[in-house]
């Protein structure tokens, strides 16, 4: 494909756990209380460096959503996803925010997430926070 | 002090004898003085005052970057010793700088071509309206990050920097608005930089205001801007004759339709192709250099190709890469005519070797 062009952030970053390239800053987070497979997940206002897949419809905790998975520029794997659409009105405010599993990242110090307790949530991908 | 004695120096011919250290003519001090870092400089400037003075008429450039903490308080008490300074950086990595110091600074330092605000989160619109009044010879202005510059008053400080050729506004979302682009393409006609990176509300409007009016715009970065349409990239190919380097870095909803007008533009330029081949000039000096279409995933291969074929300059081979696709998974065929090269004489090498 060429050269990678990757924007570099300023400030506490989360990073590809496998290239290190650069996600989010933690000042976009909106919220840390959703899960995924592999445990712990984060909703980001803003995530760069990270390029779409195909949109497919999701049954979550709180409902159906559209959603697109997100991969990582450096290595192509997959970091994430981001909520396109909502089916339902009370989670709208999710629409055009996008999700970082905690496991596929390294925070802002470096820091890699160990698989706790709260793997296997049945088969679905999020939860919400009260 | 003054009986410290340097080796005694006799220039033949010239008749000047150099007996003490503070003998040292002021183009030669000066000489040595650009090779010290800043801080030094500044300390040297306090040494006495034969020194004092000639590097406060001399000093053109400085930074002030390496000030940690205290970066508020040297800004106003080096200002008024400096006034022929061309040239400042006050790039901080913690935001310290206050609009009293800028005001300062445009006050004492009339000649002022160069100036690099970039990070100053405390600065607001004061230091802006100062400058506007204390520096009209601004040449290069760096306010990257400075979130908090409003558009009326970088609108009103293009009114009065009319010199401006390099302007940074990466970061500045309030103040690089359409309104504040108008102003500077009726304003900065001789722009040929312009960084726009990260300025989410620029739209259409702004852009082609900005290419109708600033003629010899060389640079532009719309890295960011999503907003942008083809529009915005169809009114630069027609206006800007001599845009070298153009970033779209996320501007995904541009299409093919904007290649094929900037392929198009170089064809136009079709008399002064001619006059630049009569002249023997190498042809890929004219035209776009550097083009960065990353994540930009609604074009197609042969749109992209026929950019790349109509621009020598633009490369994807892996020396001169200057053609940036990442993120376009579509585009892995848009070749450069060296990579092109380079990939045939492969072949045909492999062929000979069983």
């Amino acid at each position: 494909m060429g050269r990678l062009f990757v924007v570099t952030l300023d400030g506490s970053i989360y990073s590809c756990k496998h290239c290190k390239t650069h996600l989010a800053l933690s000042d976009d987070i909106i919220s840390k209380a959703f899960h995924c497979r592999h445990g712990k997940a984060y909703l980001f206002d803003k995530v760069v460096n990270v390029t779409v897949g195909e949109k497919e419809e999701r049954m979550m905790i709180t409902g159906m959503h559209t959603v697109v998975d997100i991969f990582c520029v450096g290595c192509g794997s997959i970091v994430g996803w981001k909520y396109e659409s909502a089916h339902e009105k009370g989670q709208k405010y999710k629409e055009g925010k996008f999700i970082l599993e905690r496991f596929k990242v390294l925070g802002p110090d470096g820091s890699m997430y160990v698989l706790g307790q709260e793997v296997q949530v049945g088969g679905s991908d999020d939860a919400d926070d009260a | 002090m003054s009986t410290m004695k340097c080796d005694e120096l006799e220039v033949v011919g010239g008749g000047a004898i150099i007996t003490d250290w503070n003998d040292i003519p002021m183009e030669l001090l000066l000489r040595i003085v650009s090779l010290l870092d800043d801080r030094t400089v500044i300390i040297a400037s306090s040494v006495c005052s034969g020194w004092r003075y000639a590097i406060c008429s001399g000093l053109s450039h400085i930074s002030f970057s390496w000030c940690k903490n205290n970066m508020n308080s040297l800004v106003l008490s080096m200002a008024p010793k400096f006034k022929n300074l061309r040239g400042l950086i006050l790039r901080q990595d913690k935001p310290q700088l206050v609009d009293y110091a800028v005001e300062t600074i445009a006050n004492n330092c009339h000649d002022l071509q160069e100036v690099d605000l970039s990070k100053s989160f405390k600065l607001s619109d004061r230091s802006l309206y100062a400058l506007a009044h204390g520096c009209r010879s601004l040449i290069k202005l760096n306010i990257s990050g400075c979130s908090s510059f409003s558009d009326i008053a970088l609108a009103y400080l293009t009114g009065y920097c009319r010199k401006l050729k390099i302007l940074n506004l990466c970061g500045c979302v309030k103040a690089a608005s359409d309104k504040a682009l108008k102003a500077i393409g009726y304003n900065c006609g001789e722009l040929e930089s312009l960084n726009l990176g990260w300025c989410e509300e620029v739209s259409d409007a702004g852009v082609m205001s900005l290419a109708f009016g600033c003629h010899d715009l060389r640079a532009l970065d719309l890295c960011g801007c999503v907003l942008i349409t083809d529009e915005s990239v169809i009114a630069l190919a027609n206006n800007c004759r001599h845009l070298r380097s153009l970033g779209l870095y996320y501007c995904q909803n541009i299409t093919d339709k904007a290649m094929y007008a900037l392929a198009q533009s170089r064809v136009k330029n079709e008399d002064e192709v001619w006059e630049s081949v009569k002249s023997r000039r190498y042809e890929e000096d004219e035209g776009l250099m550097n083009l960065n279409i990353s994540q930009c995933t609604a074009l197609t291969p042969p749109a992209v190709q026929a950019l790349c074929d109509s621009f020598p300059a633009l490369h994807t081979c892996p020396g001169r890469h200057s053609l940036i696709i990442s993120g376009c998974l579509n585009l892995t065929s848009v070749h450069c005519a060296c990579a092109f090269q380079a990939h045939r004489a492969l072949n045909t090498l492999a062929h000979h070797a069983y």
